[in-house]
């Protein structure tokens, strides 16, 4: 029997590592053997494509095939390796880089894709599962106590699932200004009357009730208005960096999203991701690519340089990526349409061996025909490199035990 | 006072019925909640002295004390936000306060379910479980689905009524328009008004876009609280579901289609036909199980063959029948969750013999209660709120029920009281004109998107985060609200002839719904005398893109002058915080 004041949800998934994790997974694969990995980064920032960026006008170009389209391409740092001609700081960074070529998946649909592209698993509504930033959030915990784990910028970021909304990504909607919602819009003297004023209120029903809430409500207040007056808030605003940087990444809310990613980092956040929203280019695919290409290219290549001077980039995982590729076949708008069956992502930082492609696609990037990569294959790798044990298993509100990834092994190549 | 009263709806003449009280006190006494009103009788599922014998011997042997009872103003406020999704009003505060019958509860819960308060909430709720917040809102029009549910709880349709029109419907799932527009309407306060020629409930079957696997998962869940979807790619490990029965299950919905009505433009909502095809067409994107459901004979979870032509609809006559063990139950148990903070079975719609429910005899008896009142949505409802362990004080967790589960209140109502509190409505309507229905759809969505916890986990911890206590305690709603602003609730009451106790009074009503103590009066006081002179101006927040709320930031200043003004807005800001605000309790 059930009983009524025993949370069985809170219960197992804040206590189940304690209670024998290794038993429900069982002989499941050899990782129920290991512990958490050593972490190769502290951090990642992963820049998401929204919509589906084109592999092939990218990437993972095919010079000389009818299906590039007028687009032409570049070579890059790495010999033998070209991108699309609209990447060419990218393409001189590019030994810092590793072109994943392989991804494949099923998921054809955005909504569908999207949420495979954050929680590692297609979508399934009787289960909700976390985002990979809500695992680093959850498993991890904060770097930085006045910071959160987890920030998403001009984009709402991968959802919490069954962790709930502590595990959320902190969403920013303007980088370069304060986050919304932390300014009272009242003087110092009045935020801390209206706290003493909360603290009464909350004192008084917590006296009358002894519901176990009150406390609990009232210590997410407490961290809310240590981050209102921290003066780590100052991470997510751009005054600070010279007009030479700023312009560096480009002058566009992508580039200030990426620099703001920087500076979290740098602060002590977890998990960034900064969206580049657009690349659903069913129409004027060329033109499309070349604006979005624009915003790409300064932000992530200054990105990466910026984090490698810095010496953070070691102990920093960068990914780029979208929820699909797109059809080799241009159609009759000049556009491309979802695929699911092959695309690209960039990866760099801690723990990857960089200066390389991993994967192929044959000759007009249709189909993956070497190195397939599924994105439980990426996620695996991710997590291992964020010291998250790949096989880390915790019951679902359901009371369904959900491993971080689903399947999936470490992609080898990529590892340092 | 606001013009454009007409536009407004059952919450803001509530809202309004309240505010006008505290300019003219002596006048509310003769408001609707006092005048006595005919009242269609509601049938209890079963007698509540039967629910109550039952808790009582549960506890006695268990050798639990239940908790003290609830007094009126708390019954009253945790009644009206159960059955309307809002705060009882001051004149309804004390009209019922002041009724001396010996069973008022019963009447007010009598009352609050015949009015179309109740209808809406409901519609609200239930929008919310069937069509889950990430159905797609191209081809799905929440607003429809919600403005047909008002109407069938207005006409009193029964719960296997409703349920079988849903499973079994078919017809035009919207009227069109823009697809921004109805996800607008669909966040209005109220139900759009029903139309006969729309067919809304067909945009639950539509809301999976043609995935009859996650269609027949979720029909198993919501209707049944049985998840059959774990076997969809293997045997279930522990339980009893096979993949042949979810196939058979599945089988009933492999014909189903949504055909487009009409060609659209950019932008417009899809407008689509349900129906039944003679013969399944799978499209591109079925899946491999879909593949293998097409061959598959439709069959009900017990193995009993459907005819094959009305597949679907042999279906829904299965589900909703009398005979299926666990339809009436899966519906007590998640309203009881919902009036009581957990359900018999944890979580809400995972029946299946390994995962026991508490107290099963008390589940059986409600469940034959409703079967047997002929699935009288109304009649449940006044069944569990006239029980004893409604009528319990809030405290720490106890088993059993016997103390009333805290917890907090969906994102919708904690949006809705508090502008209602401050009186905000109006005044967005009057400052933005047509642009005020936008403004409030998105700043609902921010509350939802930020707030909303996952119902049917049955929460029984505090789940928010720090953007969730930043959008309350900084927000732009919360920081109008908590300015004394021209027309607004809080400058009416601090600038009226009254004394402190008095205002005070009136702040603890508007915001906690009760009378404060004198000790809590005297503290306030204290606070209030110790206003600082001076204290720097006030900021107004950065203009920013997709935030139409931003702009009343700007233009709605606070017109308090005095330090005892500030302090008073500073006060209503911490009411408006306060858990005693956010909770259900």
């Amino acid at each position: 029997m059930q009983s009524n004041h025993l949370p069985r949800r809170t219960l197992l998934s804040l206590g189940l590592a304690a209670m024998g994790a290794a038993a429900l997974r069982g002989s499941k694969d050899a990782w129920a053997q290991t512990a958490k990995p050593a972490a190769a980064a502290d951090s990642i920032i992963v820049l998401w494509m929204n919509g589906g960026p084109s592999h092939l006008d990218t990437f993972d170009p095919k010079p000389g095939r009818k299906v590039m389209g007028p687009m032409k391409t570049i070579a890059t740092a790495i010999a033998n390796v070209q991108f699309g001609e609209f990447l060419p700081q990218l393409a001189k960074e590019a030994q810092r880089l590793a072109v994943l070529r392989g991804l494949t998946s099923k998921e054809g649909s955005h909504e569908r894709a999207q949420s495979l592209g954050h929680t590692g698993y297609s979508p399934n509504p009787t289960a909700a599962y976390p985002s990979l930033g809500s695992w680093a959030s959850k498993s991890l915990g904060r770097r930085e106590p006045e910071l959160p784990a987890y920030v998403s910028i001009g984009g709402p970021g991968g959802a919490p699932g069954f962790f709930g909304q502590a595990h959320a990504p902190f969403v920013v909607s303007n980088p370069g200004q304060a986050p919304d919602n932390t300014d009272m819009g009242v003087a110092e003297e009045r935020f801390r009357r209206r706290s003493e004023a909360l603290t009464l209120l909350e004192d008084g029903f917590f006296k009358k009730t002894q519901g176990p809430l009150v406390p609990e409500r009232r210590a997410v207040y407490d961290s809310a208005f240590r981050l209102m007056r921290s003066p780590k808030l100052r991470a997510f605003d751009l005054d600070e960096e010279p007009a030479a940087t700023v312009s560096s990444y480009g002058d566009s809310p992508f580039g200030r999203g990426c620099l703001t990613a920087r500076r979290l980092v740098e602060a002590g956040v977890r998990y960034v991701e900064v969206t580049l929203d657009g690349w659903d280019t069913h129409k004027d695919n060329h033109g499309r690519i070349k604006k979005l290409c624009g915003s790409l290219d300064p932000a992530m290549s200054s990105l990466v340089k910026d984090l490698a001077d810095r010496k953070l980039l070691d102990r920093t995982l960068v990914l780029c990526m979208g929820e699909f590729g797109r059809t080799p076949t241009l159609s009759s708008d000049e556009g491309r349409d979802h695929h699911p069956a092959a695309f690209s992502a960039l990866l760099a930082g801690g723990g990857i061996r960089a200066g390389q492609a991993v994967g192929q696609t044959d000759d007009d990037g249709n189909k993956v025909v070497a190195d397939k990569i599924s994105t439980a294959d990426l996620f695996a790798t991710l997590a291992s490199r964020l010291g998250l044990d790949p096989a880390e298993t915790v019951q679902a509100s359901s009371g369904r035990p959900i491993t971080l990834t689903d399947g999936g092994s470490l992609i080898q190549k990529l590892l340092k | 006072m606001p013009r454009n009263l007409f536009l407004w709806t059952p919450i803001l003449v509530a809202a309004l019925a309240s505010a006008c009280s505290c300019s003219s006190p002596g006048k509310s006494g003769g408001s609707a909640a006092s005048s006595p009103k005919p009242v269609p009788s509601v049938v209890s599922a079963m007698p509540g002295s039967q629910v109550d014998t039952m808790l009582r011997t549960a506890w006695e042997k268990q050798g639990v004390t239940p908790s003290a009872p609830a007094d009126d103003a708390t019954f009253l406020r945790r009644l009206t936000l159960d059955l309307w999704g809002m705060l009882p009003t001051p004149a309804e505060q004390d009209a019922f306060a002041k009724a001396s019958a010996p069973d008022k509860r019963v009447r007010q819960i009598d009352r609050m379910l015949a009015d179309p308060r109740f209808s809406e909430r409901f519609a609200v709720v239930w929008t919310d479980i069937l069509l889950g917040e990430a159905a797609p809102r191209d081809g799905v029009d929440r607003a429809s689905f919600r403005s047909w549910l008002n109407q069938r709880i207005i006409d009193r349709a029964s719960w296997n009524d409703i349920s079988r029109e849903i499973i079994g419907g078919s017809g035009t799932n919207s009227p069109g328009g823009m697809i921004k527009e109805r996800a607008i309407a669909s966040h209005a306060p109220v139900a759009e008004k029903y139309d006969a020629e729309i067919q809304g409930h067909v945009n639950y079957l539509l809301q999976f876009k043609n995935n009859v696997e996650n269609l027949a998962g979720k029909t198993s869940r919501a209707f049944l609280g049985i998840q059959i979807q774990c076997a969809q790619c293997h045997d279930h490990k522990s339980e009893a579901w096979t993949m042949d029965q979810f196939r058979g299950f599945a089988a009933s919905f492999i014909q189903t289609r949504g055909v487009p009505v009409e060609k659209r433009d950019k932008g417009e909502m899809r407008v689509l036909e349900v129906k039944d095809l003679p013969r399944a067409k799978l499209g591109r994107k079925a899946t491999d199980g879909m593949r293998a459901i097409v061959n598959v004979p439709p069959k009900a979870l017990d193995g009993t063959a459907f005819d094959e032509r009305k597949r679907r609809q042999a279906l829904a006559e299965w589900i909703t029948g009398k005979n299926n063990p666990t339809f009436a139950k899966a519906f007590v148990n998640r309203t009881w969750m919902q009036l009581l903070g957990s359900g018999f079975v944890e979580p809400v719609d995972d029946f299946r013999p390994g995962n026991k429910p508490m107290f099963p005899e008390l589940l059986d008896a409600l469940a034959d209660g409703f079967v047997n009142s002929k699935y009288d949505i109304r009649g449940l409802y006044r069944t569990i709120c006239t029980s004893e362990a409604y009528q319990r004080s809030a405290g720490p967790a106890a088993p059993l029920w016997s103390s009333f589960a805290m917890r907090p209140l969906p994102a919708v109502v904690m949006f809705d009281i508090i502008a209602n509190s401050a009186g905000l409505l109006p005044i967005i309507e009057d400052l933005m004109g047509e642009r005020a229905e936008l403004a409030r759809a998105k700043t609902r969505q921010q509350f939802v998107l930020m707030l909303d916890v996952d119902e049917d986990a049955g929460t029984h911890s505090f789940e928010g985060g720090v953007p969730h206590a930043l959008l309350l305690a900084n927000g732009v709603v919360s920081r109008v609200a908590a300015r004394a602003i021209q027309d607004g609730v809080l400058l009416q009451i601090i600038r009226a002839k009254d004394t402190d106790d008095d205002k005070i009074d009136k702040l603890y009503q508007r915001t906690l719904a009760r009378h404060p103590s004198p000790e809590e009066i005297s503290q306030w006081k204290k606070f209030l005398d110790a206003a600082p002179e001076k204290t720097g101006a006030d900021t107004v927040a950065p203009r920013r893109k997709g935030d139409p709320l931003a702009r009343l930031d700007q233009r709605l200043s606070s017109k308090a002058k005095t330090p005892r003004e500030h302090a008073y807005e500073d006060l209503y800001w911490a009411l408006l915080n306060s858990s005693e605000m956010a909770f259900q309790h």
